[in-house]
């Protein structure tokens, strides 16, 4: 009996001894310079991604909404980040403005129509790279049926092995905007503003 | 037929899987304590770490455990215990076998479909798969909080199943003196 007491004491011993143990590698902060092998395939991190939109209400204030559900695919080029590309896909019906009536107005057919177009993608034509950390990114925004070249702002974050995921991840914000009447969405304007303003905060994963 | 004791196998897997529940119904009660939340995060995620990481062997171990117990008869129990005892503690028995099943692969499936994308590290030192799930679910964060809700009423069962196995196990040690706790018990001897 004693001897198997012993056992048991041990291998609980050992057992929290494990667990205590701080295995994890400690967070190394992103870097803005990222290795090489930081090329590849990164994919949208839905749950750390934003995309809020926002046009003025009468002048008084502007109005904020945000889509929830998304697909990205960035193909990074760690040697020339200008080759690189990026394609976003947002889900028209996930428009979440914090109000479930004015979501059912923004999915309608005034708005987004999102029977009919449920998709909305933007895809990258050109990247450029402004400073170290900043970039424009100019793609093709079809919306409505209608394909037309936005601009984004970038700022790049930068480049970390997340600690959480385990995966190498780049992270980016940015900034864009678009006048929603060359999509064809003309309602209310100029009540609601025709100026629909992009803040994108986002993380991307690498792929396996 | 029945054997008096219960196998050796049969003994060291009760005891290996006990001491493993206990382990980790001890770390899920704690996780939202203040203690836990304090602690460093990497020290944190290294303790959920190792609790999916019991969960999986207990999960495994179970499996085969009900595997034996069906294929290896467990020995009788005492001739002074009424019927409506005895069809009590094959029921809890079952309960106990459901739950230990189930506890983990509630965990195995909410891990598996949650949003964070968080590795399951086995031992906190190689990835063990998740269940392809993901892919499956409509609203994947949705099905992870419903299944993380389950996960732990099931542990709370759990804890309520083992009080009362324990307290039949003491109490046919100690008041009835009879020997069902001692089959159960390592015994160089037998065996």
């Amino acid at each position: 009996m004693i001897k198997y007491r012993l056992y048991i004491a041990a291998i609980i011993s050992v057992i929290f001894a494990l667990a205590h143990a701080p295995t994890a590698s400690a967070f190394t902060p992103p870097t803005k310079n990222f290795p090489p092998e930081a090329s590849g395939t990164y994919q949208v991190d839905t749950s750390h991604a934003n995309i809020l939109f926002s046009a003025t209400h009468l002048g008084l204030s502007n109005y904020f909404g945000r889509f929830n559900k998304m697909d990205g695919t960035l193909k990074f080029d760690a040697k020339d980040v200008t080759k690189s590309t990026i394609t976003m896909k947002v889900h028209a019906a996930s428009v979440d403005s914090n109000n479930s009536e004015m979501e059912a107005k923004f999915q309608g057919a005034e708005f987004l129509n999102a029977e009919k177009f449920p998709v909305a993608t933007f895809t990258s034509t050109k990247i450029e790279k402004l400073s170290d950390d900043k970039g424009r990114i100019t793609g093709d925004l079809s919306l409505l049926g209608i394909t037309k070249p936005i601009i984004l702002d970038v700022v790049f974050n930068g480049y970390a092995l997340n600690p959480y995921t385990k995966k190498p991840t780049l992270g980016f914000s940015a900034k864009g905007s678009f006048k929603r009447s060359d999509f064809g969405m003309i309602a209310y304007i100029p009540d609601v503003g025709d100026e629909v303003s992009l803040i994108i905060e986002a993380e991307f994963s690498k792929a396996e | 037929l029945e054997p008096i004791r219960y196998h050796r196998v049969a003994i060291l897997l009760h005891w290996l899987i006990a001491l493993l529940i206990v382990v980790n119904l001890a770390m899920g009660l704690t996780f939202d304590s203040d203690l836990v939340r304090h602690l460093a995060t990497e020290t944190r995620y290294g303790l959920y770490q190792w609790h999916k990481t019991f969960g999986i062997i207990v999960l495994f171990l179970s499996v085969f455990r009900l595997g034996w117990r069906l294929t290896h008869p467990a020995p009788a129990m005492p001739q002074t215990m009424p019927r409506w005892e005895k069809s009590l503690a094959h029921l809890g028995h079952i309960g106990l076998y459901v739950l230990m099943i189930a506890i983990p692969f509630t965990g195995w499936l909410l891990v598996s479909a949650s949003t964070l994308n968080i590795p399951t590290l086995m031992f906190n030192l190689f990835p063990w798969p998740h269940l392809p799930i993901a892919e499956m679910l409509e609203d994947r964060g949705a099905f992870a909080k419903n299944m993380s809700e389950l996960h732990e009423l099931v542990a709370f069962a759990m804890i309520g199943l083992l009080v009362l196995h324990i307290s039949a196990a003491l109490r046919h040690h100690f008041l009835l003196k009879d020997d069902v706790l001692k089959r159960m018990l390592p015994n160089k001897k037998s065996n």
